[in-house]
């Protein structure tokens, strides 16, 4: 089976990239095929890496427009959003648009990312 | 495993508090017997429970943090008494530091640093960066200096904590409002002013900070 493909796009301290790094080798079908420090390399990257995912620090993504930018450059993305203080989380997809992940859990964003990737292929068949 | 290390996560970040739980729960002398966002909702499982570790995160909390550090070691006197997340700001790290850190972790601090750490604070031991121990060593001689200066001058030594006090007092601070400034206790005010009088031998707060005003005993606090 086909391993979903997650970009790290982080700017967050590195015991939280390498928590969230952890957090995503522990499924069994996903893996990480780039971390991305330099945000404006953010786009190049994921296509270059193809990636189904991209996890990014909502702040980020907000701050510097860089959801929408990676949305219209890679439709076939799906963007994993995470504030900072870890009250508010949401997925996005340019299809779809935005969904707020209710009780950001570990649990609950895994889920809402694992049926978002769903969503995606079924649409795309 | 005998001797497991019972870690208690105090972070607001709950993804992030979750996959540190499982992360130090792969360790097998380590166990995490509370995960909880804010102090407040650790304090009764931090009485009943008697953590070796408290990790508490400073990067959000900031100065409130350091009350709430206190009033963890307070609660659980034995504990050692983990800070992440800190700026290089020195004034953070004493104020850390005097609230009772037994180590802290600067922001750019891996997550393995973060385990060996644990282990060393059980281990009495208290790893900080180059910079931290630079500082402090600083710290050290410019009391010991100034020690030495009062001594020569036949007038009494004040600690820097006793000194930031005095100053408050000066600004009609209460000791309320000082514990809220220095992120202490109001007792441990009290105790302080009590210490203050005793050493300067005198009756009053008023008579505290005129004699050390009059001595320069207030000139560069912090």
């Amino acid at each position: 089976m086909k391993k979903i493909r997650v970009l790290l796009a982080n700017s967050r301290p590195r015991i939280m990239r390498e928590v969230m790094r952890q957090l995503i080798e522990r499924q069994p079908n996903m893996e990480i095929v780039a971390e991305v420090l330099d945000l404006l390399a953010l786009v190049r990257v994921a296509k270059e890496t193809a990636a189904d995912v991209v996890i990014i620090a909502l702040e980020d993504s907000e701050a510097l427009g860089l959801g929408s930018r990676l949305l219209a450059e890679c439709p076939e993305v799906t963007i994993l959003a995470l504030a900072a203080k870890g009250d508010t989380a949401f997925i996005e997809q340019a299809h779809l648009g935005r969904r707020d992940i209710a009780d950001p859990s570990e649990a609950n964003i895994l889920s809402a990312l694992r049926q978002a990737i769903q969503t995606h292929c079924i649409r795309d068949k | 495993v005998e001797n497991v290390i019972r870690v208690a996560i105090i972070h607001r970040n709950r993804l992030f508090r979750e996959g540190l739980a499982f992360v130090l729960c792969q360790q097998q002398d380590i166990s995490v017997a509370i995960c909880v966002a804010e102090a407040r909702d650790a304090f009764v499982d931090v009485e009943k429970l008697s953590p070796d570790v408290i990790v508490l995160d400073f990067s959000q909390r900031g100065r409130d943090g350091l009350q709430e550090a206190c009033q963890l070691r307070e609660a659980v006197p034995g504990a050692k008494l983990l800070l992440m997340g800190l700026t290089e700001s020195e004034s953070d790290i004493l104020a850390c530091i005097e609230a009772g850190a037994a180590a802290l972790l600067q922001r750019e601090a891996s997550l393995g640093e973060l385990v060996d750490c644990i282990r060393a604070v059980i281990a009495g031991e208290a790893p900080c960066s180059p910079k931290m121990a630079a500082l402090l060593f600083s710290q050290i001689a410019q009391s010991a200096h100034a020690r030495k200066h009062l001594q020569l001058q036949g007038l009494p030594h004040l600690t820097r904590r006793e000194r930031q006090i005095l100053a408050l007092i000066e600004e009609k601070y209460s000791n309320k409002e000082i514990a809220v400034q220095l992120h202490i206790e109001v007792q441990t005010v009290k105790n302080h002013v009590h210490n203050i009088l005793e050493k300067l031998q005198l009756h009053s707060r008023r008579e505290a900070v005129w004699y050390a005003r009059e001595r320069g005993l207030l000139r560069a606090v912090y």
